[in-house]
């Protein structure tokens, strides 16, 4: 896109418009404890590394499905493993493997939404049909697919991730769209004699662009449960990678003996989601939008 | 004395009471469903359900509770001097499950079929040597080989080579037609496969009246199940799970030593391990005690680069300690006195091998071994990983020592995973075979494994004991391999 | 309206139809086929050649591919891999115990929902909102696998009350399932009520602060009667949406529910017929899906269609 004058005049609308709806959200109980566990969970998984007592890969056969101790805050895991550390850390590669495709999916989705809900008839069609046969699929036949041919690392299953979460918001960017374009100021750019891009830039996107923080913020909670699904599964981060998703699988078969094993990831990855949820919840009701909610397909 | 008289006196009443009882009461087991709607009851097929047609079809010899042939549906067997001709009486009076009777025909049907090398059968293997069977009568076979081969019986006790009616191959994948001690009343792998006991069994009629093998492909499921109640006996128990289950009285465990072995393989034709020292090396920096002990949560016991079985009566007695200094040494002899930096492939394929991968990472840094483990999908491991990357992880079940040193170590073999040619071990192992001598061709085993020992380019720290849990209602399951366990004595309450 | 059905229905079988290329195509690409899943280390020479040749694999992908979908218009899905039993009946018996799942969760779930959506909704950010709110968003978040494991774990294991896996054959009759279905039907109710339970809140608030039934107020019409006559209706249409997309969702993305419960549906078959790589079962699973989606979506439009007079003059909405 060609730079043009207004740029920096939007950015600072944009930036005071930020602030105002953070307050707002901090503002909110909901809001404010959201946000914290979110903001919680992301400056541990930067500092993690840095601050666990143990080597998350140490396994000793003296400390198989120990309980919690003093040197062991939260017991050891069925290979003697520090399960503390590992659960400081269990969350890294989620939270890197879904923020880096969170964003690469709305960006995508929405970009190629606003454009067919602009461009309308017979390629918005023909799209919209390519859409709704993913959308028909369950997500795990989809991601299956890619993950057996190419393997189930980071490099894997963020294009993965991004690719298949964009779709739908491919859906709802372009319902957005058609919202803000059957409005009159639109028309009235036009009339103004206003180009496409210039339409796009000024009258769109500050309108979707609500829609997209709000669905993004969910995108990412659903995208960190089919994560955490996926490694439970055996498809998402492989051992040793301490993994909360994984860290509950191996643990799941001890539960009746060592419970401490399923309780601390679980603890860690549902407080992310439950923050995250919260947050976005929040920022939906900040910004006056009327979420509506859907199956997690 | 008398007191131990008297119980012992109960307890054969008790032992003989529930034989002479009519079947009573269903017992419930799982299987892995390993091949999902490929399963099969077909005894060679690859997609058997092993868990099915140990119970249901029996074999010309079985391993006794002490690991030795025992006479099954052949009641004696003798061979010519020079071990390449083999004579088996049949027991006679045995019915199919379907009324005919067993006689050398079915004998012959049975192991041509794994013959035919178009059936394609995986059993193949292990009775190559194979090179005629006929009948010297109706109760009589004559089976000649192309080599001489003194263990003839064992290569017969193999778990695939059972007997089935002359004719069935086109129909047996879902009859399952044999004369073992039950029968198929429905066969269901993804779901419940039902087996009624057999009255007609040769041993007499089973404890048990009906038996349910359910698949059930997730482990953690399985051990559920067990844990509850809903199923009886689950074999794959880990070393791990077992601590949870041995404190409570609802269950009852078996540990079971078996041959089946985990480890890596280092490629022999690739550089560094081209070099003898360099295996050494490499197999001497890993503590397999430590391993055990990790991997394993202690239930295994330590092979010293050994496929043959801890309880085979040909093991090599060989010790292995860790010996840092002598794998630094060889490894300086060798060239590279700066250490080593290997890939090791595994996958999640065997759920222990990343943890024996980490476990062997830190062991073997102390010699200067640098591990960089690599994970590779599950899917298609053995197609593009192992056998073709030089560092990867095996895993094997166990057989009978002669099998396991030819299908995988002779210069010639179809699975030498290590690509090891070397001439002095394939005249071991060929005189092995035409040596009729027992005291001398175990000799000759031992001289191989330990030739092994000195050579291979397979690392084997360990082979796994099994863990068998069953819960607390089932009595009378022979603590014994699983394809030594007579069916039809368990009982349940 | 009836044009526009036909619209819509000749729509879905393009929707379908891709579907059926999309999950060709991608199954196509996945390293090996069903022959070297199956054979494993013995996947070489003549027992490979021997496996490909009777599972037809030799010929191009486009000429299978073709010829799958000639049969598969008329209804014929193939037979299994070990040539024993149609695809269709493999098939259709995992469908009816996934729809069996779906039935009895939406049954328990979808009057749970609305009944807490309007409730939350009437006493907006007093306790008992908060209380069911909270609830909500809980089980909307803590993974399935979660609920799952401490479910069996508390009811299995420790109180014994509940069978915790379910055991019975994918071809048994719907009341065999009882009561081993249990635990897995009220994992998956949780996550649906919570989901519709939010949604009906949003709605019953947006209709209540609408122009009308502020009007309405205004007028001096008693507030149940309001609540009753103006904002139930309205409110539970977008409801239907939801209750669409939820069945769709049932149907094959509860996987990781029916592993862990051993529950015999389609999710499961899915799964493991993509790491057997048999594709006719992958097809015929994506297929139905894709039907499911495409008339639960077509079904709940026409539904809202028919329930609010004001869209039926609006059908190109979307």
């Amino acid at each position: 896109m060609p730079p043009t004058l207004a740029v920096p005049v939007i950015k600072n609308r944009n930036q005071n418009r930020l602030f105002k709806v953070l307050s707002d959200v901090m503002s909110r109980p909901s809001g404010a404890i959201g946000l914290s566990l979110v903001v919680f969970h992301l400056v541990l998984a930067v500092i993690s590394p840095f601050i666990v007592p143990f080597d998350y890969r140490e396994i000793s056969a003296m400390l198989m499905l120990k309980g919690p101790s003093l040197e062991y805050w939260f017991g050891n895991d069925h290979l003697g493993r520090d399960i503390f550390s590992r659960t400081l850390l269990g969350g890294r590669e989620a939270i890197l493997v879904t923020g880096i495709a969170t964003p690469i999916a709305v960006l995508w989705g929405s970009f190629l939404g606003i454009f067919f809900g602009l461009v309308g008839g017979r390629v918005d069609e023909f799209s919209m049909r390519i859409v709704d046969a993913f959308l028909s699929l369950p997500w795990i036949l989809k991601m299956l697919v890619l993950i057996v041919t190419f393997g189930t690392g980071i490099g894997v299953l963020i294009p993965t991730l991004a690719f298949f979460y964009g779709i739908p918001v491919i859906r709802i960017a372009r319902a957005a769209t058609h919202d803000v374009v059957a409005r009159d100021f639109i028309s009235a750019a036009k009339a103004r004699g206003h180009g496409r891009i210039a339409i796009i830039r000024h009258e769109l996107l500050p309108n979707v662009l609500d829609t997209l923080m709000v669905e993004g913020a969910m995108r990412w909670s659903w995208m960190l449960l089919a994560f955490s699904s996926l490694s439970f599964l055996g498809f998402g981060a492989s051992p040793p990678t301490p993994d909360w998703g994984l860290m509950i699988a191996d643990a799941r078969g001890f539960m009746s003996f060592a419970p401490w094993g399923v309780l601390a990831p679980v603890v860690f990855l549902s407080s992310l989601i439950i923050g995250i949820n919260l947050t976005a919840d929040a920022l939906a009701k900040a910004l006056g939008i009327d979420r509506i909610q859907k199956a997690p397909v | 004395m008398i007191k131990i008289k008297c119980c012992s006196a109960l307890l054969l009443a008790v032992f003989a009471s529930s034989v002479m009882a009519a079947p009573s009461g269903t017992f419930r087991q799982a299987h892995e469903l390993g091949f999902g709607s490929s399963s099969s009851l077909d005894p060679i097929s690859k997609g058997r359900v092993f868990q099915i047609t140990e119970k249901i079809m029996s074999r010309l010899i079985r391993p006794g509770l002490d690991g030795k042939p025992q006479a099954d549906l052949a009641t004696s067997w003798s061979a010519n001097s020079d071990a390449t001709v083999w004579t088996f009486k049949l027991r006679s009076g045995v019915t199919f499950h379907d009324g005919s009777s067993f006689e050398a025909a079915d004998v012959i049907y049975s192991l041509g079929r794994v013959l035919d090398p178009e059936s394609g059968s995986p059993a193949r293997s292990a009775v190559k040597m194979i090179d005629k069977v006929e009948a010297v009568d109706p109760m009589t076979v004559k089976i000649s080989l192309s080599t001489p081969f003194a263990d003839m019986p064992l290569q017969l006790m193999d778990y695939r080579l059972r007997m089935l009616p002359e004719g069935s191959g086109d129909t047996i994948a879902t009859t399952g037609i044999g004369t073992g001690p039950f029968k198929v009343e429905k066969f269901d792998a993804e779901g419940t496969t039902v087996l009624v006991a057999n009255a007609d069994y040769w041993e007499g009629s089973p404890g048990v009246a009906r038996m349910e093998v359910i698949g059930i492909s997730d482990g953690q499921a399985r051990l559920q199940a067990l844990l509850g109640g809903q199923i009886d006996m689950e074999r794959g128990i880990t070393g791990q799970q077992k601590v949870m289950l041995s404190g409570s009285s609802k269950f009852k465990l078996q540990e079971i030593p078996t041959g089946n072995w985990r480890g890596f393989v280092f490629r022999t034709d690739v550089k560094p391990f081209t070099d003898q020292r360099v295996r050494k090396a490499v197999r001497l920096a890993a503590d397999r005690e430590a391993l055990v002990a990790l991997v394993l949560g202690g239930g295994g016991i330590v092979a010293c680069d050994t496929p043959v079985e801890p309880n085979d009566q040909y093991r090599a007695n060989i010790t292995c300690p860790q010996d840092i200094a002598l794998a630094k040494k060889l490894l300086a002899d060798a060239g590279f006195p700066n250490g080593i930096d290997i890939d090791v492939h595994v996958a999640t394929l065997e759920p222990s091998w990343p943890t024996l991968a980490e476990a062997y990472q830190q062991q073997a840094s102390k010699a200067g071994i640098r591990v960089n483990i690599v994970q590779v999908p599950t899917d298609g491991y053995w197609k593009e990983v192992w056998m073709k990357k030089d560092v990867a992880a095996t895993r094997w079940n166990e057989r009978p020592a002669d099998q396991a040193l030819h299908e995988i170590y002779l210069s010639t073999a179809k699975w030498n995973e290590s690509y090891f040619k070397d001439a002095g071990f394939d005249d071991l192992l060929s005189s092995a075979r035409r040596q009729l001598d027992f005291n001398k061709r175990k000799a000759l085993y031992v001289q191989a494994q330990e030739h092994l020992w000195e050579n291979t380019g397979t690392f084997i720290p360990y082979t796994v004991t099994k863990v068998v849990g069953t819960t607390s209602r089932v009595s009378n399951l022979d603590e014994v391999k699983n394809d030594a366990v007579r069916w039809h004595k368990i009982t349940v309450d | 309206m009836l044009s526009m059905l036909l619209r819509r229905l000749s729509l879905g079988f393009i929707t379908v139809a891709l579907v059926s290329i999309i999950i060709f195509t991608g199954v196509e690409f996945l390293p090996g086929d069903a022959c070297t899943a199956f054979l494993e280390r013995e996947a070489q020479g003549k027992l490979l050649e021997n496996c490909r040749r009777d599972l037809d694999l030799n010929r191009p992908a486009i000429d299978r591919y073709l010829d799958w979908a000639s049969s598969a218009m008329v209804g014929d899905l193939g037979v299994s891999v070990n040539g024993q039993q149609s695809i269709a009946e493999l098939v259709g018996n995992r469908m009816n115990n996934s729809l069996l799942l779906a039935f009895c969760a939406l049954l328990v779930g979808v009057p749970l929902a609305i009944f807490l959506g309007v409730i939350t909704a009437l006493w907006r950010d007093k306790p008992i909102d908060l209380v069911f709110s909270t609830a909500a968003i809980f089980a909307m978040t803590i993974p399935e696998f979660v609920s799952s494991t401490v479910l069996i774990l508390v009811f299995s294991a420790w109180l014994g009350w509940l069978p915790g896996i379910v055991l019975t054959s994918a071809n048994a009759s719907a009341a065999e399932f009882f009561p081993e279905i249990i635990l897995p039907v009220i994992v998956v109710a949780m996550v649906m009520t919570a989901h519709i339970l939010r949604m009906v809140r949003t709605s019953v608030i947006d209709v209540l602060a609408s122009d009308y039934v502020r009007m309405a107020t205004l007028k001096g019409v008693p507030y149940w009667q309001i609540v009753f006559q103006h904002v139930l209706p309205n409110a539970l249409l977008p409801a239907i949406n939801v209750v669409a997309l939820t069945i769709a969702w049932l149907l094959g993305g509860v996987v990781v529910i029916e592993v862990v419960f051993n529950y015999p549906g389609l999710g499961r078959m899915m799964i493991d017929s993509i790491s057997d790589r048999d594709l006719p079962v992958v097809q015929a699973i994506a297929l139905i899906l894709a039907t499911v989606y495409v008339s639960v979506n077509l079904t709940a439009d026409l539904l809202t269609m028919i329930a609010n007079p004001r869209l039926r003059t609006l059908h190109m909405r979307k």
